[in-house]
């Protein structure tokens, strides 16, 4: 065998072996506790642009879903929990100084405020199934190939996580395949 | 050959002593003091710490030094001086000369119906850090099966573990998970407890991204409540605020101000938390049985886990330096520890 003949088998082998553990390492889980029914109330949270957005409510919409999209940025704000005037009280510069009662009091602080924050987001989702009468809070965050698309469905009425999914997006996948094959799997169908 | 052999029981004899050497822990005890004024239990300050430098020194190797060996601590008992609760500001100044990993000092009062409670404090030597919980048990003739138990968690926590525990989770609780992952790494979390039979609140999962990062996360290193802490050391001396006559009003009410910082955040932030607490736990339409903070490094293969019981407040479960080659098996590991007793050996 020639040299160049053998560093092609070698660079091929390399690259299947990339190939191979790239996929591997990209696995699929589900999990549900229940199916639901596509003519139940959802909120669907999607960080994307408009017509990818759009693209997806409309998979929901020919499902029977009855569908209100939100933006997360929408839905909760920290400006009005985060109170940075106590950090402000605190003057010494922590870069300069490493004391221990000023650390702690600066953790004390974020770690208050990112209670503050949750127990503001749960107000919040309590609300939106009080006044828009929506049952189920679906999100999604849809990739591209050799990635990870991933959709969490939460229970409004019981505040539970009913169905989590990762789904390796495969090369033929777009954006409605696999808007599609969330909704199979969170109805079962 | 034959050197090449040599070389290689050489090698493997060193790994094998380098690592009983790095597994041996020492610890220095201070007096446990008697917060009653019950002088008849007065003996009780030596006999404790005497007794559990005694249980980890037989039962578990470690190297110990007991108070009359710690020169500080001596010299006070010599001159007759009353012992003192020791403060925590204090630690740094009375553990330099001291040579073990970490120093373990408390005290007790006795309760009703012959019981006694011992407050265990550990500290890791040269750290900023206190490691500080309760226990309860019975007097007299059942006196030592408390010591027994109370140096278990002392071995459990004086190490890179950092292991303690109160009670276990059952499954079907409700667990609301604070984390520095999200999207398809926090479903993978998800995945094992759900699989496991816990019931998952969305906190934070309600979002297509996390708040916090690998650092933000560590802010919850330190976590309490009101049965045990791990928290940093403060003191009110690191916080001097210097006015007189020359302060001026508004000096004097922006450091007034500052104070009520330390104050809220610091000295008695666990009545600030404890409110928020309470908020929490009336929330009824997300009715949560257990706070989760699990903080990943940023390979995500090491973990540490703080786990509070929501309904009393109390810090059940705190353990470190768990290691896993994906977010899944790590989670194993969280639930096995969430789920089983105390070790009993490391």
């Amino acid at each position: 065998m020639t040299p160049v003949k053998h560093l092609k088998k070698i660079v091929i082998f390399i690259l299947i072996s990339i190939f191979l553990i790239s996929c591997s390492s990209k696995k699929g889980l589900v999990y549900s506790s229940g199916k639901l029914s596509s003519n139940s109330k959802i909120a669907v949270i999607i960080d994307s642009q408009n017509n990818i957005k759009n693209a997806v409510l409309i998979s929901f919409l020919k499902q029977g879903f009855k569908v209100k999209a939100v933006n997360s940025s929408d839905l909760y704000t920290m400006k009005d929990v985060y109170d940075i005037s106590d950090l402000k009280k605190i003057s010494y510069n922590i870069s300069e100084e490493n004391v221990s009662t000023v650390q702690k009091t600066y953790d004390n602080i974020y770690k208050l405020h990112i209670y503050n924050f949750e127990l503001s987001k749960a107000e919040y989702l309590k609300q939106i199934r009080s006044e828009w009468d929506v049952e189920y809070l679906v999100l999604l965050d849809l990739k591209e190939w050799e990635k990870v698309s991933w959709a969490r469905v939460i229970n409004l009425k019981t505040f539970e996580i009913d169905f989590i999914e990762n789904y390796p997006t495969a090369y033929d996948d777009n954006i409605e395949t696999i808007t599609e094959h969330f909704i199979k799997s969170i109805t079962g169908k | 050959m034959k050197y090449r052999l040599l070389h290689i029981i050489f090698a493997i004899t060193t790994i094998i002593l380098v690592n009983i050497d790095a597994s041996a822990k020492s610890v220095a005890f201070g007096f446990f003091i008697n917060e009653s004024r019950n002088e008849s239990l007065d003996y009780l300050e030596k006999i404790l710490p005497n007794s559990f430098a005694g249980a980890l020194k037989a039962k578990y190797n470690f190297d110990i030094f007991k108070p009359a060996q710690i020169p500080v601590l001596a010299s006070g008992e010599d001159d007759g001086l009353k012992k003192e609760i020791i403060k925590e500001g204090d630690l740094k100044v009375i553990t330099k000369d001291i040579d073990a990993d970490y120093f373990v000092y408390g005290s007790f009062k006795p309760l009703d119906d012959n019981k006694i409670k011992m407050t265990i404090n550990v500290f890791e030597i040269g750290t900023t850090s206190v490691f500080q919980f309760e226990d309860i048990g019975y007097l007299e003739t059942e006196i030592f099966k408390l010591i027994d138990k109370i140096a278990v968690q002392i071995k459990n926590i004086a190490n890179k573990s950092m292991i303690y525990k109160k009670g276990t989770i059952p499954s079907k609780s409700k667990l609301a998970i604070l984390t520095n992952i999200d999207g398809e790494d926090l479903n993978s979390l998800y995945y094992e407890f759900l699989h496991y039979g816990y019931k998952l609140s969305p906190t934070q999962g309600n979002d297509i991204y996390g708040l916090m990062d690998y650092k933000q996360i560590n802010k919850f290193y330190h976590f309490s409540g009101v049965n045990a802490s791990f928290h940093m050391i403060d003191d009110r001396k690191d916080v001097e605020l210097w006015h007189g006559t020359w302060s001026g009003t508004a000096y004097y009410k922006k450091i007034s101000e500052e104070k009520k910082a330390y104050e809220k955040f610091s000295f008695n932030y666990m009545n600030t938390k404890n409110e928020i607490i309470k908020k929490i736990r009336s929330f009824s339409a997300d009715d949560i049985d257990y706070i989760i903070i699990i903080g990943f490094n940023k390979s995500k293969n090491n973990a540490w886990i703080r786990c509070l019981n929501l309904k009393n407040n109390k810090l059940l479960i705190t353990e470190s330096e768990i290691e896993g080659s994906s977010i899944n098996k790590i989670a194993n590991k969280i639930i096995k520890s969430m789920t089983t007793g105390l070790p009993e050996n490391i």
